[in-house]
């Protein structure tokens, strides 16, 4: 008799071996049917499946998807849509260029700004004058190119439009990491707009110094910030003078008086300058009086301010500036160049290299004459003695190179590359940078001298950046909650004084950062009692409609065909937890309406899970 | 059984002598009433930027102080001066703009602590911000604030949601920590609108049962505080004994601490701050406003809680003063030691307390700044324990030895 086991014989191995293979064969197959299974269920392994790979690259390399954002990048592929993200001069921004174009003082130099936005103090002056014939007063304030009749506004509209012009290329941009770039290094550069005349100097820094530099090279971005009057000012550094040039001078014109012009034409003194005649030197700047004029070191004449805090003398010093002035070292941008810029409040650097640092860079000032406010290297200023910097020794006599090599010196730093690799992961990836990766950025701006694009591609190419761990993880700034809420909702908008409320409400006012540190990147400095009902509060409100210049299309568009798990996926790209699926579920009823839409997607903006980016 | 809040608001010396055992149980029960009941309340005003607290408070008496600020300098008391010092004790004067301190110097309410402030040397605003809110000088590792650690060690069996307030968009570093603590900017604005008014319960369910670890606490405190709030604003406020507080936001906000102390909410810690303070140029002018604004605000929120300021303590510090010679452009450069305003409860007023160190050269820190005789944390303690019952203050200010008593309170 055949036993079961006798049964299999070899002729029935073949179909075994054909079902065995059929079954290997299809296995896997069902992996591939999507069309069933929820998009966004994790896989195995515990790393992120496509799709949350390119919500989490939208999230954070931009200001979160619009509707039909993942399908575009699903039909170009992600790493071809990084790819083009760090390029994003090659990206068509002509539909961002419209909108914006109407931002009249965008475009505008120091100069125009002042004369359409004079401060109403100096206008006042001017008007005053006229009115009281005082002829000279009111001739005085059109010298300095202030004339009433080109006046458009108050200042507060450069203001306005500036914020404007950020939230809106945030919302409508193409080249979202561009973007995300300006914004990180406007923070990480801050400038405090309403600092005296900072807020004529804030619009061509935005669009000179930073924007282009963003992504290119960093010691570039940085010689560029140093440059600027706008930093100039907002740290005092225009104002830096040598202590010992006064002494100088009057070392100076005790030569000069004893000795002929003729004879000395072609003789030079200690400072290289020509002695044969009072205006015959190559700066250009007066040396008639050889003392320090109060104009070098005064904000330029066209940006003449008035109120006391913006001039160096208050109307009751003016009368005693018959004595002699003492000049003075101001450390305030040689400390925040080092701490804040470059190596790091923990990067090595001691109080006398801040002191050195300080005298490197005294000269580096405004530049005061008839033309564009820009930067001018006053030598007479400068102090030309020996400095060591960062055990660096700088030879005396270098003039305006002190302060280039001082840049050099702390953009190649050890330190700097450190420092900055630690905020681009704390940016990129997660509130507490991973160590491993932070040490791998840094190796990237040390091998390509501060390359921007390059450290962050180390960053999106990392197993860090596509991890678990990084998904969802950090807390949106309200700028991004507000820009992704808007996108979220494909919201028509002109960016109006209303919504920059919310921002400035929820901690995050554009451009208003009054110390040099700009703003954290840590949930625990956005997530508070007040900022959070902000949150609530714009996401209801942009829902219903009550933000005025702004447009919820998506609300506008959601009809009865509706699931809430259509319109979960449709606004969200991510999963919500069980709490706010029910909020969700007991606001709906028996369906989604047109009436409830906006109560609906208001709770998903301003729900937890949208918080997180 | 003695509730802590029947011990801040007896004394302790009164149930020490009845004795635990024998407090009657119409005390107990009255005791653990916590609604409507008055508690003391510290409110730290933190002047930011760095104040400088040598043109603050004067020491006309130091002739070095002439030498050192030809320009800068306050000029010695004068009855023909309105630019003068007002003289306080012969050697040391307030800023003319701080007239409204004056009487409240007077009436011993107002005492001042000079040549304090943090032992750190670091001159940066940032770090010397954190460390005096951090109350670890030096360490950049703290996570919690000193105020935060305070709640920790004295917590109540009911937490009221507005135990702890700071004024403001930002939570400051001080009140930083695992106690829960609440930032708002405006009473009035505190509420959740629209959604036909049901936005707010929705979205209370959405945070109170969210797995959020950190959204999920920070949304249920929030609704708690509006619910209060909403009790507080209906009510209405005018301020008391004819208090005019300054225009913006730190009147503003020292309004609505005097607002809320009034309201019975249980608020114990309260913070507001001050910004502009660093005055590296044209100091004389910045200055006056400033001392103005903040003499207005402070005496203002004083007269405002009038005798409820026996259960108030406020204390004003900065993070340093400033160089003791002014700069090449009229102002100032960061220094070290500044001065610190207390006031209310049992603090015994009209005097500077504190070592004056002297500002001849070598007395001076580094060379350049009034040197520090006394801890911020030697005068926060003391106020700590003897106004708030604190007893952790080891913990409260790690590292710290309290080695001098000021005996600022009575």
């Amino acid at each position: 008799m055949r036993t079961q086991r006798n049964f299999i014989k070899m002729t029935d191995q073949p179909l075994i071996a054909m079902a065995l293979a059929i079954v290997l064969i299809i296995s896997p197959l069902a992996n591939w049917s999507t069309a069933t299974e929820p998009r966004n269920v994790r896989t195995a392994n515990n790393g992120l499946s496509a799709e949350e790979k390119i919500v989490h690259v939208l999230n954070r390399l931009g200001y979160g998807p619009r509707p039909g954002d993942i399908e575009r990048v699903k039909a170009i592929g992600l790493e071809k849509y990084i790819e083009q993200q760090l390029n994003p001069e090659r990206i068509n921004d002509d539909a961002l260029a419209a909108r914006v174009g109407g931002l009249e003082t965008m475009t505008m130099s120091a100069k125009e700004l002042i004369a359409s936005f004079p401060p109403p103090q100096a206008l006042k002056k001017i008007k005053e004058a006229e009115e009281a014939g005082n002829d000279k007063a009111a001739k005085r304030g059109k010298l300095f190119e202030l004339n009433p009749e080109e006046v458009k506004g108050k200042p507060g509209q450069i203001l306005l439009e500036l914020a404007q012009d950020h939230l809106l290329r945030a919302v409508y941009s193409e080249r979202q990491l561009q973007e995300v770039m300006v914004d990180f290094w406007t923070n990480h550069f801050n400038v405090f707009w309403a600092k005296g005349i900072d807020r004529y100097l804030l619009t061509s820094y935005q669009r000179e110094v930073i924007r282009p530099n963003a992504m290119g090279s960093f010691p570039k971005l940085l010689a560029a910030t140093a440059h600027s009057p706008a930093m100039l000012f907002y740290l005092d550094n225009w104002m830096s003078i040598d202590p010992n040039a006064a002494e100088r001078f009057a070392a100076e014109r005790e030569r000069r008086g004893r000795n002929r012009a003729f004879n000395n034409r072609n003789q030079r003194d200690e400072f290289g300058g020509r002695r044969g005649g009072a205006f015959n030197n190559g700066n250009g700047l007066n040396r008639r009086n050889n003392r320090i004029d109060r104009n070098e070191i005064n904000p330029p004449n066209e940006l003449h301010m008035p109120r006391p805090e913006m001039s160096l003398e208050t109307p009751e010093q003016q009368p005693a500036r018959k004595a002699p002035r003492r000049s003075g070292l101001n450390e305030n941008y040689a400390r925040e160049l080092m701490e804040l810029h470059t190596m790091g409040v923990d990067g090595g650097y001691t109080q006398k290299d801040v002191t050195e640092v300080a005298r490197c860079l005294t000269g580096w000032t405004i530049r005061r004459d008839g033309d564009e406010a820009g930067f001018n290297f006053n030598e007479r200023l400068h102090d030309n003695g020996e400095k060591v910097v960062l055990g660096v020794k700088i030879a005396s006599g270098g003039g305006k190179n002190d302060g280039d090599r001082v840049l050099e010196i702390l953009a190649n730093h050890p330190s700097t590359a450190r420092f900055l690799a630690t905020k681009l992961v704390r940016h990129f990836v997660a509130d507490n940078p991973p160590a491993p990766l932070v040490e791998r950025v840094a190796a990237t701006y040390t091998k390509t001298g501060g390359d921007i694009r390059a450290m962050l591609k180390t960053i999106f190419t990392s197993q860090e950046f596509f991890s678990r761990a990084s998904y969802t993880a950090k807390v949106k700034s309200p700028l991004a909650l507000v820009a992704s809420a808007l996108r979220a909702v494909n919201a028509e908008t002109s960016a109006d004084a209303q919504i920059l409320f919310f921002l400035a409400r929820m901690g995050q006012p554009l451009f208003l950062c009054q110390p040099p540190t700009g703003y954290g990147d840590t949930a625990d400095k956005w997530i508070n009692t007040a900022a959070l009902v902000e949150r609530l509060n714009f996401a209801v409100a942009l829902c219903e409609g009550r933000i005025k210049g702004t447009t919820p299309r998506l609300v506008r568009d959601t009809n009865n065909a509706a699931t809430l798990d259509n319109l979960i996926e449709t606004v969200m790209h991510v999963p919500v937890g069980e709490a706010t699926r029910q909020a969700l579920a007991d606001e709906m009823g028996e369906r989604i309406t047109p009436e409830k839409a906006p109560k609906l997607i208001g709770l998903l903006l301003g729900s937890p899970e949208f918080q997180r980016m | 059984m003695i509730t802590r809040r029947f011990f801040l608001k007896s004394g302790a010396l009164a149930i020490a002598g009845l004795g635990a055992a024998n407090v009657p149980s119409f005390l107990q029960r009255a005791a653990a009433a916590t609604e409507g009941a008055r508690n003391k309340t510290l409110i730290v005003i933190f002047q930011r930027g760095a104040a400088d607290g040598l043109n603050v408070v004067v020491p006309h008496g130091d002739a070095a102080y002439y030498r050192a600020r030809p320009a800068l300098a306050i000029a010695r008391p004068s009855a023909t001066n309105a630019e003068a010092a007002i003289d306080l004790d012969g050697f040391f004067g307030l800023h003319p703009a701080l007239k409204p301190f004056q009487s409240l110097y007077d009436e011993r309410r107002l005492a001042i602590v000079h040549a304090a402030g943090s032992p750190d040397s670091t001159r940066s605003h940032f770090d010397a911000q954190d460390y005096m809110e951090t109350g670890t000088p030096g360490l950049k590792s703290t996570a919690d604030g000193w105020l935060n650690r305070y709640l920790q060690g004295a917590k109540l069996k009911e937490e009221p949601p507005l135990r702890a307030i700071a004024m403001g968009n930002k939570q400051p570093r001080a009140l930083a920590g695992a106690s829960q603590t609440i930032t708002l900017a405006n009473l009035g604005g505190f509420d959740v609108r629209g959604g036909g008014g049901q936005a707010g319960r929705a979205f209370e369910t959405m945070y109170g049962e969210s797995s959020d670890a950190l959204l999920n606490p920070a949304g249920s405190e929030a609704f708690e505080a509006m619910r209060i709030i909403k009790r507080v604003r209906a009510q209405g406020y005018t301020p008391a004994n004819g208090a005019q507080y300054p225009q913006g936001q730190f009147g503003n906000s020292l309004k609505q601490i005097a607002q809320l102390i009034k309201a019975n909410v249980g608020l114990e810690i309260a913070f507001a701050d001050m910004g502009g303070w660093d005055t590296h140029t044209t100091q004389k002018f910045r200055l006056n406003a400033l001392l103005t604004e903040f003499g207005r605000g402070v005496s203002a929120l004083a007269q405002d809680l009038g005798e409820r300021m026996e259960d108030v303590v406020i204390v004003t510090m900065s993070e340093f003063g400033r160089t003791v010679r002014e700069n090449g452009n009229l102002g100032t450069d960061h220094g070290h030691a500044t001065c610190m305003f207390v006031l209310g409860g049992k603090v015994r007023g009209g005097k500077v307390y504190g070592r004056w160190p002297g500002l001849e050269r070598e007395q001076l820190y580094e060379g350049r700044d009034l040197a520090l005789t006394t801890d911020f944390r030697t005068v926060c303690a003391e106020l700590l324990a003897r106004h708030c019952g604190a007893q952790d203050l080891a913990r409260i200010f790690p590292g710290f030895q309290l080695k001098q008593q000021l005996s600022l309170m009575g």
